[in-house]
């Protein structure tokens, strides 16, 4: 915790991919328990702004301080500050040669440290928890892409963490099983997670967010509460965008 | 989108085995099946019954077995029968009600061919000089003295390659990490490594490293010493090259998802990455090592005893002495007992290791 | 139909192609010598592989028997022969090939005339024929002298020794019947030359070999010492293709002139000015 209380704070940070432009000078402050949600455009830089967060980007320029960590300084242990932020991919990207708990007790005793013991009781809790203690044993092949998804989740809140990231993380998912993967988010925010959730679910944006952002061209472009800005848009771009949308 | 199970069939899905099969022929179909499969079969059994009976050794006899009327006769039916079951399963096969019986019919029809093929091969064969033949190539005699030696000499093989391949598998998987480092100085040397070792003849390395470095430094080392460093030095580079292509084809974000977790670089390659790049790469490596048994031929040159002999110089030797080359056969024979075999392990092997990424997401 | 008519004469084609072969190549086996030049030339009365040159298998380099000096190809072995064909109206082409297979390869008619420094052994004179006798052999033991001063005999090597033999030759042979039950380790390398560099790096404690070879790679290599010769009753020979009969009376009529007019003690003098023992002639 810093200044004004922020978890996370970008400050001015630009990222360039060759000669791409990506992220334009971007700053933005998230504090606990708030759940932020980006939006825009695809090509806007929200999963780059995103992925940022936890550094799986680096800026090109400007910081980027986690709890008090300046993320971006050469001498910060990014494998330490990174096992206080969770994240779940669009493309679930769990282990394929792990069980559902083999996911999760992977990097509980190979990071964190735990013993056998602790670290199965803690996956098997954490699969209660998102519903599939059941296929505990099964391998992410025989699941479907909600059941993966929510091991996914289930494996990044193993670790405790202070901060969730979700990039786009049912985009990848067939229709019918969107809804079981937003409802256990939804239950995270409403136990006090801090998350930073990029979406094209506007229903979730609206009901469980408390601020929205969006984003276009590497900018903020407008910030403000879900029903600000689903009703009354200030900005032009954020206006077209959401008419196309919703 | 239904659960993926691998346990297909179970749940009324429609029989597909061998009597099924068998269901489905017609009487035509069965029959052209039948006939090609009765021409091959007599093909194989009768020849093995002719040749066992007027046997096998010395070569005199054999080659009277394979030029005797009871072989020919033997070849004649099953060429006929061959004939018949091409032309029956040719002429009917249009005619066919279902999939299964056309399936029988070209069954017969080709394996009416094979028969007709092998025995035309055959009676060709026979018709030229094969006491000369058959003493030269077939003198299975000659075996029977010298068969223990095969025996060490397949051992002696097995050993210098398995021993080699371990080795290179140690070098490759490390190298393989060098190669794909984001450090010019770390991936340099690698790759210097791995083109010196792959752009060079495998006979150069061992002459090199035995006779320049091992002798020349006064290193008391034995052939089979050097041999396997050198083996292994040159399958690590071989290796390497598998490993880095495996290891990179891993999807980029099993990558990210082990690092977002805390993973350090190393900790994440040696848990989620290189666990998943070795799966994939066995059918090349396998291929390497089958070719690296083959090379194990070249350690002779370094200078070997007898009891190191492997197949290749057991062969050669046999043969300068005796001048005939049935030997060959038997190392020819040897190659194939320690290939194979070893080919079905590692599929065995695979097999085991891809239990968990079968379906999808893998 | 398109099918049926494809797999029918798919096999008349087959059965074509094989019948033809069938009863096209069924001649003895071709010997490639033995075609025109017989009836046409009154002399020479023998043939060669190539009308008018003497094709010559030879495991080169065997100093100093053939080996090349310069890029020339030069020898004991390759002057005598070279005044052999000579005296036959032949040029010579020399091929470089393997010791150990270099008689079936005679015997298959790939070379006319076998000249390696080669024994004259029963066993080989069931595959091919010999030329009489050119050179008296011997096996010789070459030590380091360096690394075993103390190693002067046959009779000292026992229980953890090892010698170097070129494989396929009859110093193998007989380094395998007499040192083996002593407890000798005999190790075969395929190349003559690598048995002398393995003695020199102390890999082994000896090399059994031709006396004449030795004695010249001896003087090369300055820790290596002949220090015994084995008499072991040899004989060089040519070998020569065993289907050829009249290439070999020709060789021989030649050689035996060569010996009555003392060409050949002249050439085996120049070769082996200390040694001569190994002449033929004045026997």
């Amino acid at each position: 915790m810093n200044d004004n209380g922020a978890l996370v704070r970008l400050e001015d940070v630009d990222k360039w991919f060759g000669d791409l432009h990506v992220l334009r000078g971007v700053s933005l402050a998230v504090h606990p328990g708030e759940v932020l949600v980006v939006i825009g455009p695809s090509g806007s830089g929200k999963s780059t702004l995103l992925r940022t967060i936890n550094l799986l980007e680096e800026p090109t320029e400007g910081r980027v301080v986690f709890d008090g960590l300046e993320l971006t300084d050469v001498r910060c242990d990014l494998n330490a500050a990174r096992t206080h932020i969770g994240m779940v991919f669009q493309s679930f990207n769990l282990f394929p040669h792990k069980t559902a708990l083999g996911n999760i007790t992977l990097a509980l005793r190979n990071v964190l440290g735990l013993s056998k013991a602790e670290a199965r009781e803690r996956a098997l809790e954490q699969l209660r928890e998102v519903g599939l203690e059941s296929r505990a044993g099964a391998y992410p092949g025989q699941l479907s892409g909600g059941q993966q998804q929510r091991v996914a989740i289930a494996r990044a809140l193993a670790m405790r963490p202070k901060l969730m990231l979700f990039d786009e993380v049912t985009s990848a998912l067939d229709p019918e099983l969107v809804k079981e993967v937003l409802d256990v988010m939804q239950g995270l925010a409403a136990g006090g997670m801090t998350m930073v959730v990029v979406t094209h679910e506007m229903g979730f944006a609206r009901e469980v967010g408390d601020r929205v952002i969006f984003m276009d061209h590497g900018q903020i472009v407008e910030e403000a509460s879900p029903e600000e800005l689903f009703e009354r848009p200030r900005q032009e771009r954020c206006r077209q965008f959401l008419s196309q949308v919703l | 989108m239904s659960i993926v199970a691998d346990t297909g069939g179970a749940r009324g899905a429609p029989d597909r085995g061998f009597r099924y099969v068998m269901r489905e022929q017609t009487p035509l179909s069965g029959a052209s099946a039948l006939l090609g499969a009765g021409s091959v079969g007599v093909l194989l059994a009768g020849t093995l019954a002719v040749l066992t009976t007027i046997g096998w050794t010395p070569s005199q006899q054999l080659a009277e077995g394979i030029t005797s009327g009871a072989q020919g006769a033997v070849l004649v039916t099953a060429a006929a029968l061959g004939v018949a079951a091409l032309a029956l399963g040719a002429a009917i096969y249009r005619r066919l009600p279902t999939k299964a019986s056309r399936e029988g019919a070209i069954a017969g029809a080709v394996l009416g061919a094979q028969a007709i093929a092998l025995a035309a091969f055959y009676w060709w064969f026979r018709s030229g000089d094969v006491e000369v033949f058959a003493r030269n190539f077939f003198e299975f005699a000659l075996l029977e003295e010298f068969w223990t030696r095969f025996i060490r000499a397949a051992w002696n093989t097995l050993v210098l390659a398995l021993s080699g391949e371990a080795i290179g598998i140690g070098i490759g998987l490390v190298l393989s990490v060098f190669a794909i480092s984001s450090h010019r100085v770390v991936r340099a040397p690698a790759r210097l490594y791995i083109n010196f070792f792959r752009g060079t003849p495998l006979l150069w390395q061992l002459s090199f490293f035995f006779f320049g470095i091992a002798l020349g430094l006064r290193l008391n080392l034995g052939a089979y010493q050097v041999a396997i460093l050198v083996l292994g030095l040159n399958a690590g580079a071989y290796s390497a090259e598998i490993f880095r292509a495996g290891i990179q084809a891993v999807d980029r974000g099993q990558f990210e998802a082990a690092r977002s977790l805390g993973m350090s670089y190393f900790k994440a390659l040696r848990l989620v990455i290189l666990p998943q790049a070795v799966r994939k790469v066995i059918p090349p490596l396998t291929n390497e090592f089958v070719i690296l048994i083959k090379d194990t031929s070249l350690v002779a040159f370094l200078g070997l005893t007898l009891e190191q002999q492997e197949l290749m110089a057991v062969g050669r030797d046999i043969f300068s002495q005796t001048f005939n080359a049935t030997p060959f056969l038997a190392t020819a024979a040897g190659y194939l007992a320690v290939t194979l075999p070893m080919i079905r392990v590692v599929t065995w092997l695979e097999r085991r290791m891809r239990s968990g990424l079968t379906g999808i997401g893998a | 139909m398109s099918k049926r008519t494809l797999i029918l004469g798919f096999v008349v084609a087959l059965i074509l192609v094989l019948g033809a072969a069938a009863c096209g190549g069924d001649d003895e086996e071709a010997t490639p010598g033995e075609t025109a030049t017989e009836t046409e030339a009154p002399t020479p009365s023998f043939s060669t592989l190539t009308d008018g040159v003497l094709t010559v298998g030879s495991d080169i380099p065997f100093a100093p028997f053939e080996f090349r000096e310069g890029g020339e190809l030069t020898g004991f072995d390759v002057e005598v022969v070279e005044e052999i064909a000579s005296r036959l109206g032949l040029t010579t082409d020399w091929r470089d090939t393997a010791f150990d297979t270099i008689f079936t390869q005679l015997a298959a008619g790939r070379y006319d005339l076998v000249a390696s420094a080669t024994t004259i052994t029963p066993e080989r004179e069931e595959q091919v024929n010999f030329t009489i006798p050119y050179y008296r052999a011997q096996q010789s033991l070459t030590v380091n002298t360096e690394q075993t001063p103390d190693i002067q005999s046959v009779d000292d090597l026992g229980e953890g020794h090892t010698v170097a033999v070129q494989a396929g030759t009859t110093g193998e042979a007989w380094a395998r019947e007499n040192l083996a039950p002593n407890g000798v380790e005999v190790r075969s390398f395929p190349e003559a030359p690598d048995t002398y560099t393995a003695l020199e790096g102390g890999n082994v404690t000896g090399v059994i070999f031709d006396e004449p070879a030795s004695v010249e790679e001896a003087s090369k290599r300055p820790s290596l010492e002949v220090v015994e010769a084995i008499d072991t009753d040899e004989d060089y020979g040519f070998g020569v293709d065993p289907q050829n009969e009249e290439l070999l009376a020709a060789i021989n009529e030649a050689l035996q002139a060569m010996i009555d007019d003392g060409t050949y003690q002249q050439i085996y003098d120049k070769w082996f000015p200390d040694a001569s023992a190994g002449s033929v002639a004045g026997s």
